[in-house]
């Protein structure tokens, strides 16, 4: 009781001293009483709740074990991390003075007390809040009153030297206190919990290593697909992955496992394929090379199936159409089949008794009784498939004697056939008609045809989707080269802006095919060359050289006339108007031999007061400067001014 | 335990190791647990007193809220002191009371106790029949305290008369250190501890 006593009492004394100091700082310093006086607010406020769970020491080392929020310090922030002293490895190693009496710990935050000890921060308040009022170090009284930060130690402490804490794990670097926490986050040994949540933990240097290449739960790429996929489920994406070459296992081919697929299903001539009869009850089973003459060998073996099969649906049909409403009327139950299926009964008895006399096969162990036994019911059957037929082909054709029709009669009608398909397991084939046999082969040439057609049909499908994709990339490529036509010849004036710009005032024409260019100077079609701009300097004044080929004015047909011309620059708004400095002309005597040379070479100084030196007003100034009696046509042509039909022109422009 | 008081004593415990007093022999300090929670701690009888040549060892208890708090000190030893209890070893002594300092440390608080078995403080008392003697037969204190180093902190000061006198007890029959306290708590008049010891 005591202790909360004192506590209150020192709150108490404390709201009346502290209140005053903040107000006249309000007045005089800040101008925002509100934010200064938040500040005391909060300080006394945790102050008092201090008071309130603290109410002794053992009370409140119960409630820090408990995890619950320490004490708050002064400015109002929540103690929760570590705020002693700082515990680094210093270099030179801590002067004791900056240690704190309390921690033993390089001083954080200092306080100095009026009797001229420090402490940290965090350590002085705390051990002043446990009501113990005075100085750790020589018992004289204090209060928080009579402490204050020493910013003269915080800032020698933050400029102290220390060895980087990941020292241990490799760090070498030594660094002032107060980089430390930009170090650390850069350092290179810093232990770092890996990001993709392996257990892993490591140096950051090593982390960009293990994220891309040993951790179990980084990304890898697949080699087929270029997916991005966890490694651990790199082996299951491999065994699904449709782009993983796979070995056919008929054939041998490497194909993609997606067309691997596709052509096991539909091309790979070894794949073991069942017979197209296989829901019938052929249950043959060969390559797909051998399928056709499989067909081909057990065409009748076939036919019986189909048979067998076709019954048995009759049979299915016959129990589910109800006998009243029955679209078939006329198909009673087997026992009141008409007459003359009772004579093809009897036919078919002696067909099967001369059977078991002429064939020694596992026909012989049949038991003969149970075959006869269900004669009827196959007869019934076969009647109602005819009937059935004829129903259905009447509307269209009905003709009892076509050959079709005959055919599906006289092979449903065959008792032989019927009675393999009876017994689909036996081998031997029975005694064949010829009408029957050619059906066969019919029917299968015409599936193989349809089954051709319907590839086909496929294929053209494909092909052709094929071909729309192949027109538009096509297309796209077109614009694309388009695209790269335009900046081709964007790039091919900058180079050549470029070039003009290098040469430095020292500029060669050459002028190519000049027969042909004088040619038409003289038939007037094309009087005039203009030479490609040019620049006195990287920033200086553009011009172009003007050429008649046939004189101008006074001197056509006589003299060739050369000038230059001034054009629109892009330095012309900085550059000095109208321009200054010398112009020189020059033909190139294009002479084999160096010494014989006789450039023909004007010199011409700029008048100002000329409209040709004025700033162009258009792309190219109207009037130029030079020599309409430059060289007499004579001259050039007959010399070595004309070589390999080119002439060469060298103007040299250097500005003032 | 807290952080800090786990760190400061590490700091502590490197700081009583490299000291001058442990090069001499004066103190020393050692762990008996992993987590610096416990620890034992041992000084020198001083010079000059009834307790020199003997060794003592103390019993360290460190709080959480150390070093806010004292830590909890108490003699293994038994010793013949006013401050110090003869039958449990609890300390009187104010540092480790309400004059404690974040401040002090193993080290100084070691040194303390060695000044205190070299000034004792009869005023303030923690076992009253030794302050009382101390008052009043300081002579026979000293005796019975230097016997009680030599039976107990292995000081190599035997007094044959004390011993006689406890042989006598024991002969009787008596347990030999309820013998000596009863002696000692008796001016060694072995008839009134007798009496002492069977009441």
């Amino acid at each position: 009781m005591m202790q909360l006593a004192d506590g209150v009492d020192v709150t108490g004394e404390f709201e009346q001293n502290i209140k005053l100091p903040f107000t006249m700082k309000t007045c005089l310093v800040m101008n925002s009483p509100e934010k200064v006086f938040s500040q005391p607010t909060v300080y006394h406020k945790s102050n008092v709740s201090e008071c309130r769970t603290g109410e002794s020491s053992g009370e409140r080392a119960q409630m820090m074990e408990k995890g619950e929020p320490q004490p708050r310090t002064p400015q109002g922030e929540l103690a929760e991390e570590p705020l002693e002293g700082y515990d680094f490895d210093f270099c030179p190693p801590l002067d004791s003075k900056y240690e704190c009496p309390i921690c033993l710990m390089c001083l954080r935050d200092p306080y100095q007390t009026y009797c001229g000890h420090r402490f940290c921060k965090y350590c002085i308040f705390k051990w002043l809040r446990e009501e113990k009022h005075r100085c750790p170090v020589d018992n004289v009284l204090l209060d928080e009153q009579n402490i204050y930060p020493d910013n003269f130690a915080k800032r020698e402490i933050l400029g102290l030297k220390l060895k980087c804490p990941n020292y241990s794990h490799g760090c070498r670097f030594i660094i002032e206190l107060c980089n430390l926490e930009s170090h650390l986050q850069s350092c290179f040994y810093a232990l770092i919990p890996c990001p993709q949540c392996c257990p892993a933990v490591l140096p950051r240097k090593d982390l960009k290593d293990h994220i891309e290449q040993s951790c179990p739960r980084r990304y890898v790429q697949c080699d087929y697909c270029f997916q991005s996929i966890f490694l651990s489920s790199k082996q299951k994406h491999l065994l699904e992955c449709p782009f993983v070459p796979t070995q056919c296992k008929y054939c041998d081919i490497l194909l993609t496992r997606e067309k691997l697929k596709k052509h096991i299903r539909t091309e790979c001539q070894k794949a073991i394929v069942k017979c197209r009869f296989y829901e019938f009850g052929c249950k043959t089973e060969v390559r797909r090379s051998c399928i056709d003459e499989h067909e081909e060998q057990q065409s009748q073996q076939h036919l019986w199936l189909l048979c067998g099969a076709v019954k048995e649906l009759y049979r299915l049909l016959y129990t589910i159409v109800p006998q009243g409403v029955s679209p078939l009327p006329s198909l009673g139950a087997p026992a009141s089949a008409p007459p003359v299926l009772t004579h093809t009964d009897l036919q078919l008895d002696d067909q099967l008794t001369s059977l078991n006399l002429s064939d020694d096969s596992s026909l012989n162990a049949l038991p003969s009784s149970d075959f006869t036994n269900d004669l009827p019911a196959l007869k019934n059957a076969i009647l109602q498939v005819r009937r059935l037929i004829q129903l259905h082909v009447k509307p269209i054709n009905f003709n009892p004697e076509s050959t079709q029709m005959m055919n599906i009669t006289k092979i449903e009608s065959d008792p032989t056939a019927m009675q393999s398909a009876r017994f689909d397991s036996q081998q031997n084939a029975p005694p064949q008609e010829h009408e029957s046999v050619l059906s066969s082969v019919q029917t299968k040439k015409l599936q193989s045809l349809q089954e051709k057609t319907a590839y086909q049909d496929e294929r053209m499908t494909g092909q052709s989707q094929q071909l729309k994709e192949t027109q538009a990339k096509l297309s796209s490529i077109e614009k694309k080269l388009d695209e790269y036509r335009i900046r081709t010849r964007q790039l091919e004036s900058q180079v050549s802006e470029m070039e003009a710009r290098s040469c430095n005032g020292n500029f060669y024409w050459v002028i190519k095919n000049y027969s042909r260019l004088r040619r038409e100077a003289m038939s007037g079609d094309n009087t005039v060359l203009h030479s490609p701009g040019f620049y006195t300097s990287f920033h200086g004044y553009k011009l172009c050289v003007r050429l008649n080929l046939n004189g101008v004015d006074s001197a056509h047909g006589t003299h060739l006339s050369l000038f230059i011309h001034f054009m629109q620059g892009e330095f012309d708004s900085f550059l000095e108007w109208p321009f200054g400095g010398r112009i020189t002309l020059t033909i190139m005597d294009q002479n084999e031999a160096c010494e014989l040379r006789q450039h023909i070479t004007e010199t011409l100084i700029a008048k100002p007061h000329l409209a040709a030196f004025q700033k162009p007003r258009a792309h190219r100034n109207h009037k130029g400067f030079g020599y309409m009696e430059f060289a007499p046509l004579s001259l050039i042509e007959n010399s070595q001014y004309v070589k390999n039909d080119s002439l060469i022109i060298h103007a040299q422009v250097v500005a003032q | 335990m807290a952080n800090i008081a786990v760190a400061r004593i590490k700091r502590e415990f490197k700081e009583v190791v490299k000291s001058e007093e442990v090069k001499s022999f004066e103190i020393s300090v050692e762990l008996t647990n992993d987590t610096y929670t416990e620890l034992k701690g041992e000084i020198a009888g001083p010079p000059d007193t009834p307790y020199e040549g003997g060794k003592y060892q103390l019993e360290i208890k460190i709080p959480e809220t150390y070093p806010f708090n004292p830590p909890k000190v108490r003699f293994i030893t038994k010793i013949w002191h006013p401050n110090i209890s003869s039958v449990t070893g609890a300390i009187c002594l104010d540092i480790l009371k309400d004059q404690w300092a974040a401040a002090m440390t193993l080290r100084t608080v070691l040194i303390s106790l060695q000044a205190l078995l070299g000034a004792a403080e009869p005023d303030d008392p923690q076992d009253a029949v030794v302050a009382k003697q101390y008052k009043e037969n300081r002579a026979m204190f000293e005796k019975t305290a230097r016997h009680w180093a030599y039976a107990y902190a292995g000081a190599s000061n035997r007094d044959p008369d004390l011993i006689e006198k406890l042989k006598q007890a024991v002969s009787m029959g008596f347990e030999e250190n309820r013998a000596r306290t009863a002696l000692s708590t008796c001016n060694w008049d072995v008839e009134r501890a007798a009496e002492q010891l069977l009441s």
